[in-house]
């Protein structure tokens, strides 16, 4: 195979997969090590020395500096609703689990252990709270709930292979939003 | 001569990169991650390929009927079973493309041992949770009805 410039770059750019077996050509390659060649050292110590240049190396701005569009925000939103209705859903039904089989297990010791956290003394206690943190606690389950769910929707069209083109994405992006206004208005006051 | 030449692996390793017909990452770079020389390559099988692909969109076409049809008309035991499968199981996939993504195996190798147990093993209880709170107790959306007032 000639030397072409692509084989150069490939060889420039791999060193030690390709040391062994071809003598690298004295002129026209770029070496990439962290030391000259003078100085050379072994492959680990190599690593090291350019891992060692790397924690120190300034980095481009990149999120500071590009302008947020509907499509990242969107995207980045429902893995963060998505996590932050999953948390507490598992929490929760974890921890009535966990509850559940300590109060079957208690209940021959202490009838009154894990009474308290079943679920008619939470709803007797949600019921009683006052009516401002109802209303700021349904707005603050409903909206990533209601987003979630619009956005999931979304990605199915998506993988259905429609409304790919970027004109599409950004109208369904604010239907979506728009749905969510809504979808949290009507859950929140229903 | 040229054939001989083109039989070492070093070359054809790089006619195959160069011919894109093989990933970029089988080739050793500088890395500070002690990795074997050896290449690394998943033998291509469906169940963790197209087949998972299949059932996450199965789970999440799933439960666009359940949700509306429980936001529709309440609570009833079939809904509240099938919502406490496939919920966990959306959850479930969920949280893996997270782990995946943030806490890749090639990178952080045992935080994300770490994090895969937990997650299966918080899959189970919630699987066993939902079981049990639809059986002996109201039910999932019964509960959150009564709550939502």
């Amino acid at each position: 195979m000639l030397a072409t410039r692509s084989i150069l770059k490939t060889v420039a750019q791999n060193p030690s997969v390709l040391r062994s077996a071809i003598a690298t050509p004295a002129f026209g390659v770029r070496h990439f090590n962290a030391t000259r060649n003078t100085q050379a050292q072994c492959a680990d110590a190599e690593s090291e020395f350019l891992r060692q240049q790397r924690k120190v190396r300034p980095v481009s701005p990149h999120l500071t500096i590009y302008e947020p569009q509907i499509t990242a925000v969107l995207s980045a939103l429902h893995r963060i609703t998505g996590v932050a209705i999953e948390g507490p859903v598992y929490l929760f039904i974890f921890y009535f689990t966990v509850v559940f089989y300590l109060g079957a297990l208690s209940y021959l010791a202490a009838p009154a252990f894990g009474a308290t956290i079943d679920t008619a003394s939470i709803i007797t206690s949600a019921a009683a709270a006052p009516v401002a943190l109802k209303v700021i606690a349904k707005a603050t389950l409903a909206t990533p709930f209601v987003f979630h769910s619009l956005n999931g929707v979304r990605h199915l069209v998506w993988d259905a292979g429609k409304c790919l083109d970027i004109k599409d994405v950004y109208t369904t992006g604010y239907a979506v939003l728009a749905g969510t206004a809504a979808g949290t208005a009507y859950l929140t006051f229903m | 001569m040229a054939l001989r030449l083109a039989a070492t692996p070093a070359i054809r390793n790089t006619a195959r990169i160069m011919l894109r017909q093989q990933p970029m990452g089988l080739v050793k770079i500088h890395s500070s991650v002690a990795q074997s020389n050896s290449v690394v390559a998943h033998k291509p099988d469906r169940l963790h390929g197209s087949y998972h692909w299949d059932i996450e969109r199965i789970v999440c076409v799933g439960l666009v009927p359940i949700i509306s049809s429980q936001l529709a008309f309440g609570a009833s035991p079939v809904l509240d079973t099938l919502l406490g499968v496939m919920l966990p199981l959306h959850l479930h996939i969920g949280f893996e493309a997270c782990i995946t993504d943030y806490f890749n195996p090639r990178k952080s190798v045992i935080l994300n041992k770490l994090m895969t147990g937990a997650l299966w093993a918080s899959t189970t209880g919630v699987l066993v949770g939902c079981y049990q709170f639809n059986t002996n107790d109201i039910g999932i959306t019964e509960f959150i009805s009564k709550m939502w007032v």
